[in-house]
């Protein structure tokens, strides 16, 4: 028998999907700066949405990485951060490559354009990019997880709380673009006056930061629950990157196990909660049944649930 | 219309239960909370024992949809052996497997009902994707399925989550004396011999008003253990049991 696992050996673009989100949301950190410009006489009120310094990936994964190796307490002799870190560059690239207009968005990023509009196209594309790389790939991701999921042992409580993890992250994409655009309108309303702009940029940057940790939160707890697996069932970096049936042993790796599957749950929930009900509505259409013959199967589902002593 | 009143709802299992997972009939009378909350505006709970309840069935639910599925697609992977399509003769060999766990499951149990629907789903789902496409994959049926099963369980754990944050969950330290007045009152013998849980509930309840300095209701649709019993329940340890949809009979008696 064939395992089901076999052709799904790539590793899931949702991942670098992931982290070149939480790369573009770093370089959103609008402040307002009074400039002298040649065409105008005096100082002329300016909005900067892009950090003074540009966010560094390379630094940023490795950060990750090490922060979860460091949690798991993992060490073997094949393994280093360093040679971690080299393995996800290679596929990173290989995700840019097969997503050459993410490629596109990021490099023009880094560009760090003066114009405050163009800012916020640039920051919108590759919101919009990345989620659309989440919807395009969101089936083939499904069919991966859930042939790891039938030939490891591992409860489907876990791969059920992926799947809202996918799903919570598409929408906080949306969320991150529609709050832009308002915002972006706003400005534009209220013109020159800095006082205005700056309450505008406050109460902005107060709900763009909670769901910006949150999202970091979510994304943290849950690789940290997947390098723990892949980690416990890798014999080489490789591994770390393949598609594998997954087991544990009892005792001790089963509570660690459960330890941070409890974490992800609870980061996954603060996560759902924080996000904008309308877009999420929507988004869990995603996970709507694409066969008539499980179209009501929830609802005799639910009705076990009720009646189950 | 009196307003801002401290009043804390909370819910027991019941009520819990009808809100998350039950059909338009079962949840009216849990949806007339929320209707109220929006006119009397009190404060909507639950303990952690109802959280933990409720949370308690909707996993040993999905944990049979889990052992089933990976016990079926293992069996039917290996009986197809080396054919690699999925036909329609292979509906004799869902009906097998499935006599198989029939067979080995006691009647009106939980796993009978979820072994009778999922055999069901999945034979119809293999008479559309037949339907659909020529030469319909092994893996793919398999997959495919199993990706269906994933969906609805998260469908289901999403509306969990959803609806518990319109909750506040307190966790709180029980006095014992009050759980040993119920459990020696002799109309909840019962109760307590069968249901320890809904003693804890009640218990929690009366901590938390304690604590929280505030009154309040248990809203229930369980009648054989707290609407039948709520005189006994209020006259022991102050707290009332109430049908959601008399909730408004409680601002009422309150002075304004």
């Amino acid at each position: 028998m064939k395992a089901l696992t076999v052709g799904f050996e790539s590793y899931d673009r949702q991942e670098f999907a992931k982290s070149a989100t939480i790369y573009v949301l770093q370089h959103f950190q609008p402040s307002v700066e009074k400039k002298s410009t040649l065409e105008h006489y005096g100082k002329r009120t300016k909005i900067d949405l892009m950090p003074d310094e540009q966010p560094d990936l390379d630094k940023m994964i490795s950060s990750e990485i090490e922060f979860v190796v460091d949690k798991v307490r993992f060490s073997a002799d094949w393994f280093t951060t360093g040679a971690y870190m080299k393995l996800w560059k290679k596929y990173f690239a290989e995700f840019l490559d097969e997503n050459t207009e993410i490629q596109e968005l990021l490099q023009t990023l880094q560009s760090d354009p003066d114009d405050t509009n163009e800012q916020f196209g640039l920051m919108m594309g590759s919101l919009k990019g990345l989620r659309q790389v989440l919807m395009t790939s969101y089936d083939q991701w499904h069919r991966k997880m859930m042939a790891e999921f039938l030939e490891s042992d591992i409860p489907l409580e876990m791969y059920n709380l992926h799947n809202l993890s996918y799903i919570g992250k598409a929408s906080a994409l949306k969320s991150f673009k529609a709050d832009l655009s308002r915002l972006q309108t706003k400005l534009h309303l209220v013109r020159s006056n800095e006082r205005k702009i700056t309450a505008e940029l406050k109460e902005f940057m107060k709900h763009h930061r909670l769901l910006s940790e949150t999202l970091a939160k979510t994304s943290r707890s849950e690789f940290t629950l997947r390098f723990f697996l892949k980690a416990a069932n890798a014999k080489e970096p490789e591994d770390l990157f393949r598609t594998k049936p997954l087991t544990l042993n009892p005792g001790t790796e089963r509570k660690r196990f459960e330890e941070y599957l409890a974490e992800f749950r609870q980061s996954l929930f603060e996560l759902t909660n924080h996000l904008n009900k309308r877009h999420l509505g929507e988004d869990i259409v995603l996970n709507s049944s694409d066969s008539e013959s499980f179209g009501d199967f929830d609802e005799k589902l639910r009705q076990i649930i009720i009646r189950h002593a | 219309m009196p307003r801002s009143v401290k009043i804390a709802v909370c819910v027991d299992s019941s009520i819990f239960l009808a809100e998350v997972f039950g059909n338009e009939t079962q949840s009216t009378r849990a949806g007339a909370i929320d209707r109220y909350q929006k006119i009397f505006r009190f404060k909507r709970c639950m303990s952690e024992t109802v959280k933990d309840e409720v949370g308690r069935r909707m996993c040993e639910v999905t944990a049979l949809v889990e052992r089933i599925s990976k016990e079926f697609m293992r069996e039917f992977r290996s009986s197809k052996g080396g054919k690699s399509t999925v036909t329609l003769s292979d509906l004799s060999l869902i009906q097998s497997i499935f006599s198989g766990y029939k067979a080995s499951v006691s009647s009106k149990t939980s796993e009978l009902e979820a072994v009778n629907n999922m055999e069901s789903v999945l034979v119809q789902h293999l008479v559309e994707k037949c339907d659909r496409k020529e030469g319909l994959k092994t893996s793919d049926f398999v997959l495919d399925s199993m990706v269906e099963f994933n969906k609805k369980i998260s469908r289901i754990r999403y509306d969990y989550n959803s609806k518990l944050d319109g909750y506040e969950v307190f966790s709180v330290r029980v006095n014992p004396e009050t759980c040993k007045k119920l459990q020696n009152e002799q109309a909840l013998e019962k109760t307590a011999k069968k249901k320890p849980q809904d003693i804890a509930i009640l218990c929690e309840v009366e901590a938390y008003k304690q604590d929280s300095n505030q009154t309040c209701l248990l809203a229930t649709v369980d009648h054989a253990d707290f609407l039948n019993n709520s005189r006994i329940i209020e006259s022991l340890i102050g707290i009332k049991c109430v049908d959601p949809i008399y909730i408004p009979n409680e601002f009422d008696a309150i002075p304004r």
